[in-house]
């Protein structure tokens, strides 16, 4: 008997059956990738922040420890790969007199690198002009004494007198601060600021020049080792934070207090966490709802044939099957959709996958169980509902008066709304994070509350178009009718009362529409925010698509009628970047010229205090004299707005720092290329006439189209004679941020999120209206058989799904810009900045419009080509 | 108008089914006049829906011809010249009685006013009126196939063609409903064929064609 059953359902069912393989497959599909997605995400996020770290360990040496002993702990800890001896020795200074001026700094730190050291940690020392042999001056450290290559530097030791050293390159230090980090802090300590003045030299160089030092003043050096262990780690941040933390805490065991280890890959470990956590929870908001639409669509695709079926098991039951026979036949087809979907799901992963995220072996035998499982339920539960709870006469029944849900009459909808709307307003004016993790601190969490909002918000919007569209057909039966006048003319009236007695399907089919319209919606326009946030993140690092940065002595300003000239180039700005000392904190100086800075590179609201760039600027704009400053300097120095600060800036003449006045005019959260700390902005042209030189170290530019590699290049040619420039641009940023959650690709995932929210699109349209209106295929052949002729049988066809689309569209749209707004808000704390508004991907939206009208065309196009076909045989039943 | 409402001239249906030719009707000749009352009468799948599907226009003939000289076109019979009722249920579920019965005005072009006032006045005359609000599953089978008759009616159509239509109720029923339709068809001046197995309805038909296995013999 059940092999006849299946052959009659491959025979008579096989639209039903495939459309509820698809479901389940793209239910598995979808949770693959999510799966894959997430797995592979994580892995690139751990190797891109171990590649990101210059030095994994500095182990620092307390005095009398025995070198050879610790490098036998390390070596018996861990397989390092890499190990070198770094000596640091505090100096009271720097010195360098020529033409009759003498410029003096600070203190600052003498450092002896073991040889080979420039090459095993290539990401701690950049050479700028000059060669690596001999004495190398820190930037800031040749800025501040006006030095150059083949200068005699002056370094005043501690306790002992100055000795002379020739100038044979100058450097720059990209992680200067953790190279000068105070090892062995509690974490959560307040980070030190790294040494402003620093001259780096070869290991021989600093033993003849330091070793005696050490013996007057042993406090004044000290000694590390900077080591790169194996990276043979595993993928998951958590797991490989454990193992090295947990191989630095095995050697200073072994050491036994001889030293002490600056763990700055487990530190960066630690700050991967949490983004990885962060990327986790993305991807579930963005996919499961996607995966949850799968199921509700498979659920709808097999509860489409529900009224054949009661036909088909009210005959069954007539004839004396019980419940369990009943059930067994409707297990063979559950049957049939779960091995079917799963294979089809496994085969669609496969298809998007490409080898793309790597194979996730535990989410694909998670996502096949959730299809198999949604498959037997998708059948077998409706089918045990009918055999249970109705009669044989209810069974038959296909329309009706049914009264409100119990949900409806206890405006649960509406309830889950207001629930959703005060959970949101908490999260977001609370400043509540999604993610919580605490800096230094390796244990995370994830507020899962926050989920609620976008949740409740799903739920409730769904149950309340159900509602308002019930209504509306139930009760507005004259409204619909004059709304479909248009389309079913003098037959308007009838349609209307039709989707009246159906209103259940109707609606249902309302809802799914608007649910896939939803998530496409949202997936769409959250995808487009974050892509464009990231390029302002990107921006905001870079500078501008691409950024010439120089020195003073050779800027690129000098250069920037040649940099405006290449082609592609549709503006470039130059922008001062000196220092300045607050009090005594020296401070990175940006002077713009406010009224064009804008044409070059974006000016978010987020980058200042007020959110109002424009109004910032203006402030700029009406006091010459005005200034920028952060929003920690304002607190530092219990500024307000129009008080008088004094700052000393770098006389480029004299190169001695002299006070300049400057009125407070706003705070500055961020700006392009500035520090994450504290900062200043001022006008351009002030600085140039205070420190007597318009020179500007820098030069934005912005670029048309996708030009920007070539824009680097030629920027790099016409630069390329200016001693110390450097290029950088965009892709490089976005390369080089890659662990921090605004660089994760989400385009793979959210791409194929995209092409599944069109699959459901079209689904929820025509494949829904197709499996419906073959349900009743006998209802069109009465119709035809009294007479209607093709066109107003299509007026039956067009009403129902020009009402279906438009209503579940115009529902789906609305839900899904609310719900991406909702998303951005809950998630602040992946946008860094926060973005001012949505970015609405129109083109995609659009698409998602013509596919859902195409596929709708489509479906009602087949079916009355189908029923014309079918009416003869429909008609034999009757 | 023609008297002649339908005449088919050596007609015959051929179906494919399962990749053999079946013959439907073979060769039939007959002629439909104004007012005229005819039995169809033969056992089942002897090809009497199918001769009534031709004479209705919902099938065409594989070899023969018929016409409508009444009428003229094939696609000017439904719903205004020629209806159908069925043996089985055939009202639309979705839609009331009286929504059911005033359909055919409204496919006709006639104003949702003007058809529901025809189709209410329909429901009177074959006293159905206490139904107008009922969908069609909270209907008896007589009620139903009485509400089918009403639908077919209630543009008065010069020829009314039902396949079997009391094939499903009991006798006092039947016989019921056929007083009811033959009554308002006198009024009307409907022709009816009446596909049937029941002697005592085809009693009731002044001519008597007769199907067996394709084969139509007409006999007055």
């Amino acid at each position: 008997m059940i092999f006849v059953w299946l052959r009659g359902l491959f025979r008579t069912r096989s639209g039903r059956l495939a459309g509820a393989i698809v479901g389940v497959a793209l239910t598995i599909a979808l949770l693959a990738a999510i799966g894959s997605f997430v797995s592979s995400s994580s892995a690139r996020m751990t190797s891109q922040a171990i590649a990101g770290v210059a030095v994994d360990w500095q182990v620092q040496l307390n005095p009398g420890a025995d070198p050879k002993a610790i490098v036998r702990a390390i070596g018996k800890a861990t397989a390092y790969t890499s190990l070198k001896r770094v000596w640091y020795a505090s100096v009271s200074g720097f010195e360098l007199s020529q033409k009759g001026s003498t410029q003096t700094t600070g203190a600052g730190k003498a450092v002896g690198l073991q040889d080979g050291y420039f090459t095993t940690f290539p990401r701690e020392v950049r050479r700028l002009i000059g060669s690596h042999s001999g004495a190398l001056l820190f930037q800031q450290t040749a800025a501040n004494l006006h030095a150059n290559v083949g200068d005699m530097v002056t370094i005043r030791r501690v306790g002992l007198s100055p000795v002379r050293v020739r100038v044979a390159g100058i450097v720059a230090m990209p992680d200067i601060d953790s190279f000068f980090q105070a090892v062995g802090l509690p974490p959560g300590s307040a980070p030190q600021a790294p040494p402003d003045n620093v001259v780096l030299m070869p290991e021989s160089q600093w033993h003849a020049l330091f070793d005696k030092q050490r013996t007057v003043r042993p406090d004044s050096v000290r000694e590390q080792f900077h080591v790169r262990i194996s990276h043979r780690l595993p993928s998951d941040p958590s797991a490989a934070y454990a193992a090295v933390a947990g191989a630095a805490k095995n050697v200073e065991a072994r050491i036994a207090g001889s030293g002490i280890i600056g763990d700055n890959l487990a530190a960066k470990l630690l700050g991967t966490q949490a983004d990885a956590l962060y990327a986790r929870v993305l991807f579930l908001f963005l996919g499961i709802p996607g995966a949850v639409l799968a199921v509700l669509l498979t659920f709808a695709v097999a509860a489409s044939g529900s009224v054949r079926r009661s036909h088909e098991q009210a005959l069954l039951r007539v004839r004396g099957a019980s419940t369990g026979q009943l059930l067994g036949l409707s297990g063979v087809e559950a049957l049939v959709v779960a091995l079917g979907g799963v294979v089809l799901g496994l085969i669609l992963h496969a298809a998007l996958d490409g080898g793309r995220f790597g194979g996730a072996p535990s989410w694909l035998i998670f996502a096949s169980c959730i299809g198999f499982i949604v498959a037997l339920l998708a059948v077998l539960v409706p089918a045990w509902q009918q055999a249970r709870s109705t009669t044989v006469a209810q069974a038959r029944a296909t329309v009706g008066r049914a009264a409100a849900p119990l949900w409806e009459r206890l405006y649960l909808d509406v309830i889950l709304l207001i629930v959703a709307i005060l959970v949101f307003w908490r999260t977001a004016s609370t400043g509540y994070q999604v993610v919580l993790a605490p800096e230094g601190v390796p244990q995370t969490s994830v507020h899962y509350e926050a989920f609620l909002a976008p949740l409740l918000l799903w739920i409730g919007a769904g149950l309340l178009t159900v509602r308002i569209w019930r209504f509306i057909v139930t009760r507005g039966r004259g409204v619909v009718a004059a709304a479909l006048r248009g389309l079913a003319a003098q037959l308007a009236g009838v349609v209307a009362a039709s989707l009246d007695r159906q209103h259940g399907a109707v609606t249902r089919a309302i809802l799914l529409v608007g649910l896939a319209f939803a998530f496409g919606v949202s997936t769409a326009v959250f995808n487009a925010t974050y892509n464009a946030q990231s390029r302002v993140d990107a921006q905001l690092t870079t500078g501008a698509d691409v950024t010439v940065s120089g020195l003073t002595g050779a800027p690129p300003s000098s250069k920037l009628a040649q940099l405006r000239a290449i082609p592609h180039v549709a503006a470039a700005v130059a922008m001062q970047h000196r220092y300045a000392y607050v009090g005594s904190d020296l401070q990175d100086l940006y002077g713009i010229d406010p009224r064009t800075i804008g044409s070059a590179t974006p000016m978010s609201d987020a980058f200042f205090g007020n959110n109002d760039s424009q109004k910032a600027l203006a402030a700029l704009i009406g006091h010459r004299d005005g200034v920028l400053v952060s929003e920690e300097t304002v607190q530092t120095y219990q500024l307000k707005l129009g008080d008088r600060l004094t700052l000393r800036l770098q006389d480029v003449r004299t190169h001695r720092y002299v006070p300049v006045s400057f009125v407070f005019v706003g705070v500055s959260r961020e700006f392009p290329t500035a520090p994450k700390d504290s900062f200043l902005i001022a006008n351009m042209s002030y600085v140039a006439a205070k420190t007597h030189s318009n020179a500007a170290e820098d030069v934005l530019i912005r670029v048309d189209g996708n030009a920007v590699a070539g824009v680097r290049t030629a920027a790099q040619k016409v630069v390329a004679t200016l001693p110390g420039a450097t290029v950088t641009d965009i892709l490089q940023s976005q390369r080089k941020i890659g662990s921090s959650l605004t660089a994760i690709d989400l385009h793979g995932l959210t791409a194929i999120e995209l092409i599944f929210a069109v699959v459901f699109v079209a689904a929820s349209t025509g494949l829904l209206l197709a499996l419906g209106f073959s349900e009743r295929l006998r209802t069109f052949a009465i119709l035809a058989a009294i007479g209607t002729k093709d066109r107003q049988l299509g007026a039956f066809l067009w009403s129902e799904a020009g009402l279906v689309v438009s209503a579940g569209g115009a529902f789906g749209i609305v839900l899904g810009f609310l719900i991406a707004q909702m998303l951005v808000k809950v998630l602040t704390g992946v946008f860094d900045p926060p973005p001012a508004a949505l970015t609405v991907p129109w083109a995609y939206l659009g698409g998602l419009v013509i596919a859902a009208l195409v596929s709708t065309a489509i479906a009602v196009s087949i079916l009355l080509k189908v029923t014309k076909g079918a009416v003869l045989g429909a008609l034999r039943g009757l | 108008m023609s008297d002649v409402l339908a005449e088919a001239q050596n007609v015959s249906r051929t179906y494919r089914v399962g990749g053999q030719d079946v013959v439907a009707l073979a060769d039939a000749s007959v002629r439909i006049e104004a007012s005229a009352r005819v039995a169809l009468l033969g056992p089942s799948g002897s090809g009497k829906s199918t001769l009534l599907q031709l004479l209705g226009g919902i099938d065409a003939p594989t070899t023969g011809t018929i016409r409508w000289p009444a009428f003229g076109a094939a696609d000017a019979l439904r719903p205004k010249n020629v209806a159908f009722v069925f043996q089985n249920q055939s009202l639309l579920a979705p839609l009331t009685v009286i929504e059911n019965v005033e359909l055919p005005l409204l496919l006709e072009g006639q104003s949702q006013a003007h058809a529901r006032a025809s189709a209410a006045k329909m429901l009177e005359t074959i006293e159905l009126a206490g139904l107008a609000d009922k969908l069609p599953e909270e209907l008896s089978g007589g009620q139903a196939q009485r509400v089918a008759f009403a639908r077919a009616l209630v543009g008065r159509p010069p020829l009314l063609l039902a396949d079997e239509p009391t094939g499903q109720l009991d006798r006092p029923t039947a016989d019921r409903l056929l007083d009811a339709v033959l009554h308002f068809l006198d009024d009307s001046g409907t022709a009816l064929v009446i596909a049937t197995h029941d002697r005592d309805v085809a009693a009731r038909m002044s001519q008597r064609w007769t199907m067996e296995h394709g084969v139509l013999q007409v006999a007055s």
